[in-house]
């Protein structure tokens, strides 16, 4: 056999650790976080589109892959467990490899399909209002600008109806 | 109660469905088409075109991955992949000269059954005569899963498709359905009258 460059054996003890350890989980979670990453990125290159769409859309495929990489790991997590109780308690310990796997199919499927949709809808626009800060609220609330000119904004036509007392409905 | 819901994760048909891959990939990506959109289109904290959009684009990417996956990861990432690792560890005892990545797989299934279901499987034919895990070796990998009861596993060769298609995943899902979704999705938008021909505006 010959010997092997450092490179080489690098190669091979990833490739022998990935056989060994394979779990799916590894992969799901590598999957979560780079989609978490470019995703977002191509979003906002989209020219074609309107910033505001792009930067929700961004935000929440982001967002997305953040959740889905926590909710990977705590459904890894039940699904063990789950899978385990189950078998215990029906007499199954030597199926529980299989069980696990249906089990694993199913609550993927149902984050995948409810859970992860249902928190990025409650969280993605008061999350993104919190990072980009809400140009809406600001909007809403303008402060008045500075008038060098006196104390009081200068007064227009247009404030006519907004100023003074009202008689009748206006 | 609980025997019921044991019956049904013991079921058979499910037991199979659940264990392949392409399938449970499938299902995951029909659940992740049609429910993410939904939810998109549920969203009340943005304008209808803002959802339309991400939706759409959300729609579409899932269709692109679920495509990507099954077809580039096997047929391109995983069969490269497979060789580069051969190239590399060229030489190497634990990772034999397979013809290619189904050839391991096949011999890998068959090295998990029990020695007297391996004789006369109709996969021992997918498996080369004369291969040897080294010239050193007196044995071909087919005597040995014909004969040992433990026959050598190779998890540097499974490890090697493992990588193979976590980075094939991770470029064909990350990035060139990414990147495609961005070319198709405004003709696509448009065809279904989401958007007005020319309505684009720079930002």
């Amino acid at each position: 056999m010959k010997d092997l460059t450092p490179f080489q054996k690098n190669f091979k003890n990833l490739c022998t650790y990935l056989g060994k350890n394979n779990k799916a989980l590894y992969g799901a979670l590598t999957i979560a976080a780079s989609k978490g990453i470019l995703r977002p990125t191509f979003t906002m290159m989209d020219k074609k589109q309107e910033l505001n769409s792009r930067k929700y859309t961004a935000f929440r495929e982001a967002f997305t892959g953040a959740v889905a990489f926590v909710a990977y790991l705590i459904t890894d997590n039940l699904v063990g467990r789950g899978a385990k109780y189950i078998a215990e308690k029906t007499n199954h310990i030597p199926e529980l490899p299989k069980m696990k796997s249906t089990l694993s199919l199913i609550s993927v499927s149902l984050t995948a399909l409810f859970v992860i949709p249902a928190i990025c809808n409650a969280g993605t626009k008061p999350l993104m209002n919190a990072v980009l800060g809400d140009k809406k609220t600001q909007q809403k609330n303008p402060v008045s600008k500075v008038n060098f000119q006196g104390a009081y904004p200068a007064y227009h036509f247009n404030d006519f109806y907004n100023h003074g007392m009202k008689i009748g409905g206006l | 109660m609980i025997d019921k819901v044991a019956g049904i994760l013991l079921n058979p048909k499910f037991v199979n469905f659940a264990n392949n891959t392409k399938y449970t990939v499938s299902t995951e990506s029909i659940f992740k088409a049609t429910g993410r959109p939904a939810a998109i289109m549920l969203d009340n904290h943005v304008d209808k075109d803002t959802r339309k959009y991400a939706a759409t684009k959300e729609g579409l990417y899932q269709a692109l991955c679920l495509g990507i996956y099954l077809t580039m990861i096997p047929f391109v990432f995983q069969k490269y992949g497979f060789k580069l690792a051969q190239k590399i560890l060229k030489g190497d005892s634990s990772l034999p000269a397979f013809k290619n990545a189904a050839e391991y797989l096949n011999y890998a299934k068959l090295a998990k059954m029990d020695i007297k279901d391996r004789k006369g499987h109709k996969l021992l034919a997918k498996i080369s005569d004369t291969l040897k895990s080294s010239p050193e070796e007196n044995l071909t990998l087919k005597e040995h899963l014909l004969s040992d009861k433990k026959p050598p596993e190779f998890p540097t060769a499974k490890g090697a498709i493992e990588l193979s298609n976590l980075v094939g995943t991770v470029i064909g899902l990350a990035w060139i359905a990414s990147e495609l979704s961005n070319y198709i999705l405004h003709p696509i938008m448009r065809g279904l009258g989401f958007e007005k021909p020319k309505n684009i505006s720079e930002n």
